[in-house]
């Protein structure tokens, strides 16, 4: 299963890619990063609720004169953006983590000054010191446990340990069929996989026949 | 396929900038390989001593292996093609 890192930084050279950039610049990694994390397009971090929608509608809006300009099948990361994974790295060290994780990257932008967090800035009243104190306890428990790769716990048991199982959280689903946990939360929204909810609660629960009616045969002749 | 090396001077460099840029290299290495041009960065060994890094790559040209630092914005002296002696072959 890829990381959350590593899909975030491929989220945002996708996002250069499709505006036709040449660069990877700061603002593509940071809709990259925010991407991995939001669910619905919103992405809760701290006291802040951040709509993407509006976040990715106005940076492509910001960035149409760029179009044509550059070749599509390769881009670079700018400098800047660069500097970000540097100072990320920095970041992690000082955690005293040995991966630099999508926290890292994303309290690298408290010091930026790219035209998405100067959005972000501007319309949350978000302010460097603001958003290191909110990303100081932000750490969402499935999705930290992933990208550390942390030992087992309820919610990333291995798929032999899952087996048994009658019920399964969103997140265990995900390591059962060894996909993504954002793709059994867009197969939930979008009808494709029946979900419960715990009488109540926010808490979602899916049958395990449910997920085994996922899986069909492949036949070699489909395109 | 070959095997190249990586030959960078980087005085002055820390151990945390060094894994900022071996994050670019393994993103920008994964995005060639979609793209059709299959890299992949092997290991790299930093030398206190020379303050040199010794990055390896596997990759089907020396243009693939240039391009692939030069996507993730790492500066590099020189690029030699190399070739792979493993104890256990011998």
């Amino acid at each position: 299963m890829e990381d959350l890192v590593s899909t975030a930084i491929r989220s945002a050279i996708k996002h250069a890619k499709r505006r036709k950039k040449a660069e990877v610049t700061r603002d593509d990694l940071l809709i990259g990063l925010l991407q991995t994390v939001a669910r619905f397009e919103i992405v809760q971090i701290g006291e802040f609720t951040i709509d993407l929608e509006e976040l990715e509608e106005a940076h492509t809006e910001a960035s149409r004169d760029d179009a044509g300009r550059a070749d599509k099948q390769k881009v670079a990361y700018s400098p800047k953006a660069s500097a970000v994974f540097d100072r990320a790295a920095r970041m992690a060290k000082r955690d005293n983590s040995s991966k630099i994780g999508i926290v890292h990257l994303l309290v690298a932008f408290a010091s930026e000054d790219n035209m998405v967090f100067a959005r972000l800035k501007e319309k949350y009243g978000i302010s460097g010191v603001k958003w290191r104190s909110a990303l100081s306890t932000w750490q969402p428990a499935s999705l930290g446990m992933i990208e550390t790769g942390a030992k087992v716990s309820s919610a990333t048991r291995s798929a032999k340990e899952l087996s048994d199982k009658e019920f399964f959280t969103p997140d265990e689903a995900a390591v059962f069929l060894d996909v993504h946990p954002q793709t059994i939360r867009g197969y939930i929204r979008t009808g494709k996989l029946a979900a419960l909810r715990l009488a109540g609660e926010r808490a979602l629960r899916i049958k395990r026949n449910d997920l085994l009616a996922l899986l069909e045969p492949y036949r070699p002749e489909e395109r | 396929m070959g095997c190249y090396v990586v030959i960078r001077n980087l005085p002055g460099i820390t151990p945390e900038a060094l894994a900022g840029a071996g994050l670019r290299a393994k993103s920008c290495a994964a995005e060639m390989t979609e793209e059709g041009t299959p890299v992949q960065w092997l290991r790299s060994y930093f030398i206190p001593e020379t303050e040199q890094t010794h990055c390896y790559f596997e990759a089907p040209s020396f243009d693939a292996v240039k391009e692939v630092n030069e996507r993730a914005n790492i500066p590099f002296s020189k690029i030699h093609e190399a070739q792979e002696l493993l104890p256990d072959a011998l």
